[in-house]
């Protein structure tokens, strides 16, 4: 835990953008928790000792005490963050349909995904695309149509490729394809073939 | 979608009721909370029975058996004269309306309801807000559902690198099927694998155990203590955020936590809850592959339990024989995972041993650092250490969620991929969190044991 005393009483919020995103607690915040804890225990045992209670029994009854007031102090701070999100939330995808809130959350590349839905109808495909995330997530999008090595239909996704729609090539690496059909392009890197 | 959340829940309803019907301690709004996870785990295993039998998975092939077994169970009830409907109490509408207690208490009570109110409004406002957005979401449990759904199949009959789905994204094939049964069943009423519609399930578990981990706390402590507590467990970020998603944490959470419930009643006299307890071990063993290290360790706490009381002659009969006939329902899965060769865990995970004991402090500062579970973490072991001799009803309820957290800690410390390669941070987090509202009943539990200990510290609990 990084400790900086500096901002003890800086309350800076809970890490994490969103609700996908990374959940993270600034050590400040903690150590005030702690604190607090310490605070509460000791300021109650007193009081309960002062009242003749026995110091065990003093000790009880302000831990429990301690741990209502700590926890609540959390709460008004984990709860802040989770209501901000859900504020960003409803301003973001309140008001549409599944499929516009998917656009929404996927983005541009959603757009593609709905038309290779129609180009593709029920048939596999061989996807080419330079990262996991968008390979990835085109797949399952595109479920139940399903990603083949041996598939009549490729599909391109800004990957390191070269087509040439007057000859109908298609050359990856070493791998040449030839009678490559152009379906559709939707924009230059972005485009599906059909293998005749 | 209503009907494919209702359905299950009468299911579940009718069972508990007959099993409760002679029971009087559990009144309408447990028998409620236990009927929703009680009647999905028992569908999902029905489907993927059906499913193995090849009967395509269909909407009516799938509702035809659990409405004849709805129509047959209510026969049953009538017949037998069950009552269903049991008089609900209102004891907190009562407390906080009623002419006694103080103003200052009431309106605590009017705000810690609220509260509670607004933070569940608002994971199933978020629920229906976002579509499926996490990537392990789609890769393990939606991608798997998506298949099943489209091809009315578990992809049983198909290529090897297909076979059950394996060759999906990064899908897990090892990984029981509750959770993706579950989203092929939203899908079947709603019409098609909607992303926001197919995540419905996963509130409704949050809100069963919620309102049930509310009522069992507040008879064991009083109903004031018991809202603090609920809004405390409400307030993890990762609750929240598991509420809305279609992971399987949540869901294993509760049947974990349903299952101790369960095992506190049935030592406590209830006979009819070994049965419970034994159908929600065997559907935590159907809903994720850490389950086993929950169940063995809860069965063995069982079987001390049984060989302290053996001198009643009626006790095996009555309860081991119920709990480990009802544990049967995990079977179809066990012989199909091992006769298939399916592991546990992800299958990417490699086992390689090795000894990092610093592990176990990574965690340990990583709970202290309350960074996803308020604070009960570090006050359970202030809280067992204060309530002085623990009562041996406690010892055996926390035998099973100790043993279970050791065992991840175990998993952390020697191994190689878990303690390097995983993400190691939120692995654990993912993890605490099925035990998580265990942990919350144990706090309530030790609160009680302080509080009848107040004033009379030398006192000995019956």
């Amino acid at each position: 835990m990084d400790l900086n005393l500096t901002d003890l009483f800086t309350i800076e919020p809970m890490h994490g953008g969103s609700v996908n995103g990374w959940i993270q607690i600034p050590s400040s915040f903690t150590m005030m928790i702690y604190c607090i804890i310490i605070g509460i225990t000791t300021v109650s045992a007193v009081f309960f000792v002062m009242k003749k209670n026995l110091l065990l029994q003093a000790f009880r009854k302000s831990i429990v005490i301690a741990f209502f007031c700590a926890g609540f102090l959390y709460l008004v701070y984990s709860e802040r963050t989770w209501y901000t999100w859900f504020c960003e939330d409803i301003n973001t995808y309140s008001g549409y349909s599944t499929e516009a809130k998917t656009g929404i959350f996927v983005g541009p590349l959603y757009n593609f995904i709905r038309v290779a839905r129609e180009v593709l109808k029920n048939n596999d495909y061989v996807i080419y695309a330079p990262d996991d995330a968008t390979r990835l997530m085109t797949q399952y999008y595109l479920l139940p149509r399903r990603n083949r090595a041996n598939a009549k239909n490729i599909i391109v996704l800004y990957d390191n490729v070269v087509y040439d729609d007057r000859t109908k090539t298609f050359i990856r690496g070493d791998v040449r394809t030839d009678n490559a059909e152009l379906l559709f392009r939707y924009d230059p890197g972005a485009y599906i073939l059909k293998v005749e | 979608m209503l009907a494919a959340l209702v359905i299950p829940a009468i299911l579940g309803f009718l069972i508990v009721s007959i099993l409760l019907r002679d029971e009087s301690t559990s009144g309408l709004s447990e028998r409620l909370c236990m009927a929703y996870p009680l009647g999905m785990g028992l569908l999902t295993v029905q489907m993927f029975l059906l499913a193995l039998m090849r009967v395509s998975l269909t909407l009516l092939n799938v509702a035809i058996p659990i409405i004849i077994e709805i129509a047959g169970l209510y026969l049953w009830t009538v017949k037998k004269r069950v009552a269903l409907i049991k008089r609900p109490s209102f004891g907190l509408f009562k407390e906080i309306f009623g002419t006694e207690g103080h103003w200052l208490k009431k309106i605590s009570l009017i705000a810690l309801t609220a509260l509670v109110i607004i933070k569940i409004g608002s994971i199933f406002v978020e629920t229906y807000l976002r579509p499926i957005f996490a990537w392990d979401s789609f890769a393990n449990w939606s991608a798997g559902a998506k298949a099943f759904y489209y091809s009315h199949s578990l992809l049983l009959d198909t290529s090897p690198e297909d076979f059950f789905g394996k060759g999906l994204l990064n899908r897990n094939a090892n990984y029981p099927p509750h959770n993706p049964l579950m989203q092929v069943w939203m899908s079947l009423w709603i019409g098609h694998f909607d992303e926001v519609f197919v995540k419905f399930w996963s509130p409704l578990y949050l809100l069963a155990m919620s309102v049930y981990l509310y009522v069992v706390m507040a008879r064991e402590t009083s109903r004031l203590i018991a809202l603090s507590m609920l809004v405390l467990f409400l307030s993890s970020p990762l609750l929240s955020i598991h509420s809305i998603e279609v992971y399987s944490d949540v869901p294993l959470s509760v049947y974990i936590l349903f299952s101790l419930i369960m095992f506190l009643l049935a030592m406590r006299g209830g006979y009819e809850y070994w049965t419970l307890m034994g159908l929600f071990s065997a559907e935590a063993l159907f809903t994720k592959d850490e389950a086993p290290f929950f169940v063995l360790p809860l069965l063995l706490a069982a079987a001390i339990f049984f060989w302290q009381n053996r001198g009643q002659g009626t006790v095996l009969q009555r309860s081991a024989v119920p709990l480990l006939a009802s544990l049967l329902l995990a079977v179809p899965w066990y012989v199909f995972k091992f006769s298939h060769h399916l592991g546990f865990g992800a299958d990417y995970v490699t086992v390689n041993f090795t000894f990092r004991p610093e592990m176990a402090w990574k965690v340990i500062s990583l709970l202290a650092s309350f960074r996803d579970f308020n604070v009960f973490f570090l006050f359970i072991p202030i809280l067992t250490v204060l309530a002085g001799r623990p009562t041996r009803e406690f010892i055996l309820l926390a035998t099973p969620v100790l043993c279970y957290a050791m065992f991840f800690i175990l998993v952390y410390t020697l191994t190689e991929f878990f303690s390097g390669s995983l993400m190691f941070n939120t692995a654990i987090f993912r993890n605490v969190l099925t035990y998580y509202p265990s942990i919350c009943l144990l706090t309530a539990v030790l609160i009680k044991t302080i509080m009848l200990r107040w004033d009379v510290p030398s006192a000995s609990l019956k």
